[in-house]
């Protein structure tokens, strides 16, 4: 995750127009009230929150992995677009690059 | 066409360094350009310098090396993935008690905006391994 968001950075900070899209398991590194260091791991919500600093506002979320996961928007750190999978679909092939993780 | 790679996997162990070893020779046959080869997350592995595989094996480090030496393509390592993973090129490794240079030979260590260069620049950013 960390690399990942990395590329996420650099790529706003290169002007790159950035969107990201969260599907599958994915979703859940955008819930709320995590315990990070439970695990020993690096909290990311100050990334996401801090996404927007970087004029990255474009996220959007599966909704079909929302609903088998019955997670709902306002159980998520930042403010998201739900969007079908057919949907995000037809943006990603919009995209010069895509990366994924 | 100006082509830049991205490998993601390390050797051996997947499919993507061979993948992308065997696309670069086709491509370069073909006249394309390989503007950079550019090592994240565990391909980073790709440029262990102490790899030393059986000798009826391929060398997958040893290819990447002779790939520069023969074409000049520019082998890049990100910095911040081979820090975590313990691959200290000599500056660093001098500063952090390491080995001399853990990179072989064709390879060199710079930060992910080399990454960014490539996609700005390059036709085509082909991704090996997830």
């Amino acid at each position: 995750m960390q690399e990942f968001l990395d590329i996420v950075l650099m790529a706003s900070a290169f002007d790159q127009r950035v969107v990201l899209v969260f599907e599958g398991d994915g979703i859940y590194a955008l819930m709320k009230d995590q315990q990070a260091e439970v695990l020993d791991l690096k909290d990311n919500s100050l990334i996401f929150n801090a996404l927007s600093i970087y004029d990255i506002n474009d996220i959007s979320v599966e909704k079909e992995s929302m609903q088998a996961r019955s997670i709902s928007v306002d159980q998520l750190l930042i403010p998201v677009i739900t969007s079908s999978r057919h949907e995000l679909k037809q943006r990603l092939q919009l995209a010069d690059q895509v990366f994924s993780l | 066409m100006k082509i830049s790679l991205q490998i993601n996997a390390s050797p051996y162990q997947h499919q993507a360094a061979d993948s992308a070893w065997h696309f670069i020779q086709a491509a370069i046959l073909s006249g394309h350009d390989i503007c950079r080869v550019f090592f994240y997350h565990d391909g980073v592995f790709n440029a262990l310098r102490d790899s030393r595989p059986p000798g009826d094996e391929r060398d997958v480090v040893k290819r990447w090396s002779e790939l520069h030496a023969k074409h000049g393509v520019d082998l890049v390592v990100c910095v911040s993935s081979a820090q975590r993973r313990g691959l200290l090129e000599q500056t660093v490794a001098k500063k952090l008690g390491g080995y001399q240079s853990a990179l072989a030979d064709g390879f060199r260590i710079a930060g992910l905006g080399l990454l960014m260069e490539a996609l700005i620049d390059a036709d085509r950013h082909i991704t090996f391994g997830d």
